[in-house]
């Protein structure tokens, strides 16, 4: 579930084709340097109601993906 | 609400630092600092005091006001830091000027513009003022670690000065703080004393940049709609959004999701950087200089920064 979400959200951000988006994509392939990703935490923290804290760790669609799920449970 | 915009100054040091001369002390380059800032140069100063910037821009305002020094009731000065602890700022402007009115200096980091203009709405509201002169000075490369690439490249110096008189302009203005000593900071140093045992603080600028353009974008977000509101005003009647020239990424994001045309936004970061509380009256005057600007239109200003402190407010010239 919060895979398709922050797949969409990215793409919509990032005005990128949203089949392009998968778990193993990271950032660097897509091409978002830290404000990019910056933003993206943002559309997610509203579209999930939670606030994050990005840490060096994350690089992939995977890890995003990971640490919204822990905050949501 | 109680004054209108009467005349605006600018002073900016001689010297500008184009991003290729920061690539020559630092590991950066200038597609790195143009792409995630959106600056090319930054004025930097090598000879000149803040009091002396502070004291050209403010007699520009006041020529452009049709006013001398004598006229004024009150002097606020937006900075972090003046030449001297004491005497303030606002004082050396004020001998400088030949002015003998009240002055005094207030901090409030980046939004400090924003802050100075709430003062002297409540001085002039009150009946205490009704000519005000209000100074945005920093020299905010006095501040930086110049081996820190993810900061030195980001500041300028530079001073913007507005006369305010009684009147009908200002629509709507709000300000804000929430104590925080951890994404935004500059230490003081202070002389050794025997009998002192505090930890000395780091005088140089440290900045958690992420958490800061979350702050900026989110604190935009609010404060603009907030003021925009209590106006009474929509995107389409407002001529110009002029941000505190922080960082071209915080401003677009900001605009894209208030609806602001890219001509809407006023921009100087490209050319002088972030200048702290000196950006917003330093692009106005530049705007009203080269036209784009003029008397009857509507403007957005917003602020944000160390404090953490934002303002915003709406202004009809």
């Amino acid at each position: 579930m919060s895979f398709e979400k922050i797949a969409e959200l990215i793409a919509e951000n990032k005005d990128m084709n949203v089949a392009d988006i998968t778990m193993e994509t990271t950032f660097e392939d897509m091409e978002l340097d830290s404000l990019d990703v910056i933003e993206v935490v943002m559309s997610i923290e509203e579209a999930f109601g939670i606030t994050l804290e990005i840490e060096d760790s994350v690089k992939t669609v995977a890890d995003l993906v990971k640490l919204v799920d822990s905050l949501v449970q | 609400m109680s004054f209108r915009i009467i005349g605006t100054g600018r002073a900016h040091p001689e010297f500008v630092l184009n991003n290729e001369m920061l690539s020559e002390i630092i590991d950066t380059d200038n597609e790195w600092i143009v792409s995630r800032t959106g600056i090319n140069t930054r004025y930097v100063s090598t000879h000149e005091t803040i009091t002396e910037l502070s004291t050209k821009a403010a007699q520009r305002a006041l020529e452009k006001a049709g006013l001398t020094g004598k006229d004024l009731d009150l002097i606020l000065c937006s900075t972090m830091k003046g030449d001297y602890a004491c005497p303030s700022l606002a004082c050396l402007v004020q001998k400088d000027i030949d002015a003998n009115c009240p002055a005094v200096d207030l901090n409030a980091a980046c939004s400090g513009f924003l802050y100075a203009l709430d003062q002297a709405d409540a001085y002039i509201a009150s009946g205490k003022a009704e000519t005000v002169l209000v100074v945005g000075a920093e020299m905010m490369t006095r501040h930086l670690d110049w081996t820190d690439r993810g900061t030195c490249v980001l500041f300028g110096d530079g001073a913007g000065a507005v006369v305010l008189k009684k009147g009908d302009g200002l629509k709507s203005i709000k300000i804000t703080a929430k104590g925080d000593d951890q994404l935004l900071v500059i230490g003081n140093t202070f002389c050794p004393s025997p009998y002192g045992k505090q930890p000395e603080l780091d005088p140089q600028f440290r900045m958690k940049g992420g958490e800061v353009f979350k702050f900026a974008v989110t604190s935009v977000l609010r404060d603009v709609k907030e003021v925009m509101k209590a106006a009474g005003v929509k995107v389409e009647d407002v001529k110009m959004l002029i941000p505190h020239q922080a960082n071209l990424r915080v401003f677009q994001a900001a605009k894209d999701k208030l609806g602001f045309t890219d001509e809407q936004l006023a921009m100087g970061i490209d050319h002088y950087g972030n200048t702290s509380s000196a950006s917003i009256p330093l692009l106005m005057d530049e705007l009203m200089e080269e036209g784009k600007l003029e008397a009857g239109d509507i403007i957005v200003l917003t602020a944000f920064g160390g404090g953490l402190t934002t303002g915003a407010c709406v202004i009809k010239l």
